[in-house]
């Protein structure tokens, strides 16, 4: 499934992160699942950095667009937001109020479970 | 009539001197602006004695040599201004002793940082050599006599200050040793006889070729991280390089602004800024011999960054880089040495240069700043790379240009560029190292009279025909 950096040469780095570590992810066929389920945008901000999901049954394209639309909200220092990219700690985060999230449960639930799968440690 | 480089060919053998056109315009160029060359020949030496002859053979005919190991500084100073031969230098490459004791490694001018890297994994992992920003195959007597830098810089300063002694061929063939090594005992420093090591750091190789050197190594520490810290402003950045240094727990510290953390994400070309995203990151390294050390040394970095954000500054918490590795493999290539830097030296544009600068530390924001507008007003993005050195005594602003190597109205525009950054930089204080022969030219009317005509006089009684590498510390 193919993650598409839209206007790649202007991305922030929480775009290209997220799209690195996307296309490692998503090579796996649960992880394509996930993808496919979530079905819309979802946005991240991660400090003053911001990056918009936006997964179709086809690809995952990547911009810092406001995502106005956004099925799901995730916000928190960097740090907080590359755990949580990495699959890790992410409900401890939320519990500690380091990670913030809003939104269609289901959507997070996939999304998740996506940055889940894999080898991230 | 037999001409010198039949001399050299009965010498050598006619494998070792090569006179196509093809190598000839390969060896007349490298990766920079600075205009081609082209030798008459490239002569491979693989031996001491071999290098004696060839600069004999060179004097009696006064033909220019150039020495060559790489080829990859950016000063272009391997590049034949005046003809002549290339000596190639890449076949003496013996590590011919390596004082676990006294840690000190006696190398001849091919040995690489690889090279050294491998044998010290060997022999004995625990020792290491600072290693610069530079693709593996740099040769590390060229680094140390172009005073380069390297991850240990911090702690010990420029390359130029490892050297414990060096043996040169002089121009006539002769040979020298410096350092106590001149006194028939092992070469463990500099002092306490006069330092004529330093008559041939830095020139270039307008005063002689080395044929060995001896360097420092280190101590590696069983305990140690390279973690990352991402600041929205420059200031933050430059305030953590200026102020860092006087905690002395650090190994090394750097800056990177964004446009290089976008080309290690492989952004070729990257074109601008996001507002919200970090404008410059700085690297902290740590090593200590026991966990108790380490750990005192990493809450001093983490106070450091807590008084920042005390004081209003937008930054982040580190980040380590096994962490940023999971995120994206490419960034490894920060933390292993000697690293590859393919997003610099596989560009697809081919060109790469730079304006690499040392400085006073406590003038660092101006100069970063006058300089980033300065690359802006000619269309590059500002690739900075930054460090302070020797415990904070001073340091190094380096403004990286990638360019259209083949293009040559990009070749033009990244000329004027960097010399409107060398006069900018010049005006806060800071000086090119590894100086190419252009930015000498606009040093000149600065240079101390005294300095000048020493230069001159050196270079009369060291090579009165000008043979060694000519064009370069002309004064």
């Amino acid at each position: 499934m193919p993650v598409i950096v839209e206007d790649s040469e202007r991305a922030n780095i929480l775009e290209l992160m997220l799209a690195s570590l996307l296309r490692r992810k998503l090579a796996s066929r649960g992880a394509r699942a996930h993808a496919r389920a979530i079905a819309g945008p979802v946005e991240i901000r991660a400090g003053e950095m911001q990056a918009t999901l936006t997964f179709s049954a086809d690809d995952v394209s990547i911009s810092r667009h406001h995502g106005e639309y956004a099925e799901a909200r995730v916000r928190g220092s960097l740090a907080a937001i590359v755990d949580a990219a990495l699959g890790w700690r992410s409900l401890s985060h939320v519990l500690h109020g380091r990670l913030h999230v809003e939104g269609s449960p289901r959507v997070l639930w996939h999304l998740l479970a996506l940055l889940r799968t894999g080898d991230s440690r | 009539m037999t001409t010198p480089l039949d001399a050299v060919r009965v010498r050598l053998g006619v494998d070792r001197v090569r006179t196509d056109d093809a190598t000839r315009a390969a060896y007349g160029r490298d990766t920079t602006e600075n205009p081609d060359g082209m030798p008459e020949a490239i002569v491979a030496v693989n031996e001491l004695d071999e290098l004696r002859e060839i600069v004999r053979l060179a004097a009696a005919a006064r033909i220019p040599l150039v020495p060559r190991v790489a080829g990859t500084n950016l000063g272009g100073l391997a590049i034949p201004s005046r003809g002549g031969w290339v000596v190639d230098l890449a076949g003496m490459n013996r590590i011919v002793d390596i004082d676990l004791d006294d840690r000190i490694a006696v190398i001849e001018p091919g040995v690489t940082f690889i090279q050294l890297r491998r044998t010290l994994d060997e022999l004995s992992p625990r020792l290491t050599i600072g290693y610069p920003l530079s693709p593996p195959e740099t040769s590390i007597v060229a680094n140390c006599l172009l005073d380069g830098l390297g991850n240990l810089s911090l702690r010990h300063g420029s390359m130029g200050e490892w050297i414990c002694g060096l043996e040169a061929v002089r121009a006539d063939g002769s040979i020298v040793r410096t350092g106590a090594w001149a006194a028939g005992v092992p070469p463990f420093g500099r002092a306490p006889l006069p330092d004529l090591t330093g008559l041939f750091v830095s020139w270039h190789g307008t005063t002689g070729i080395a044929s060995k050197l001896a360097v420092e190594l280190w101590p590696v520490q069983p305990f140690r991280e390279r973690s990352f810290v991402l600041a929205y402003d420059r200031a933050v950045t430059l305030r953590a390089l200026r102020e860092l240094p006087a905690l002395d727990v650090l190994d090394d510290l750097g800056g990177l602004s964004w446009p290089i953390a976008k080309l290690l994400f492989g952004v070729a070309h990257p074109r601008e800024r996001d507002p919200g995203e970090p404008e410059f990151f700085f690297y902290v390294d740590l090593s200590a011999a026991t966990r108790a050390l380490f750990d005192a040394k990493r809450a001093a970095v983490r106070d450091f960054i807590r008084g920042l954000r005390r004081d209003g500054l937008r930054v982040e918490d580190p980040i380590d880089v096994p962490t940023l590795v999971r995120l994206e493999p490419r960034l490894a290539q920060l933390a292993e040495f000697p690293t590859r830097l393919d997003f610099l030296l596989d560009h697809p544009d081919g060109g790469l240069t730079w304006v690499g600068t040392y400085g006073p530390l406590s003038r660092f924001d101006a100069a970063c700043s006058d300089g980033i507008a300065v690359v802006e007003r000619h269309g590059f993005p500002p690739a900075i790379v930054a460090r302070p050195m020797k415990g904070g005594h001073f340091a190094v602003l380096r403004f990286i240009q990638l360019f259209r190597r083949a293009d040559v109205d990009d070749r033009e525009r990244v000329r004027r560029c960097n010399a409107e950054l060398c006069d900018v930089l010049h005006r806060h204080g800071f000086v090119m190292y590894k100086t190419p022969a252009w930015a000498i030219d606009r040093y000149r009317p600065h240079f101390d009279p005294g300095f000048a005509r020493l230069v001159r006089e050196m270079h009369d009684v060291l090579d009165p025909d000008r043979i060694m590498n000519p064009g370069r510390w002309e004064l």
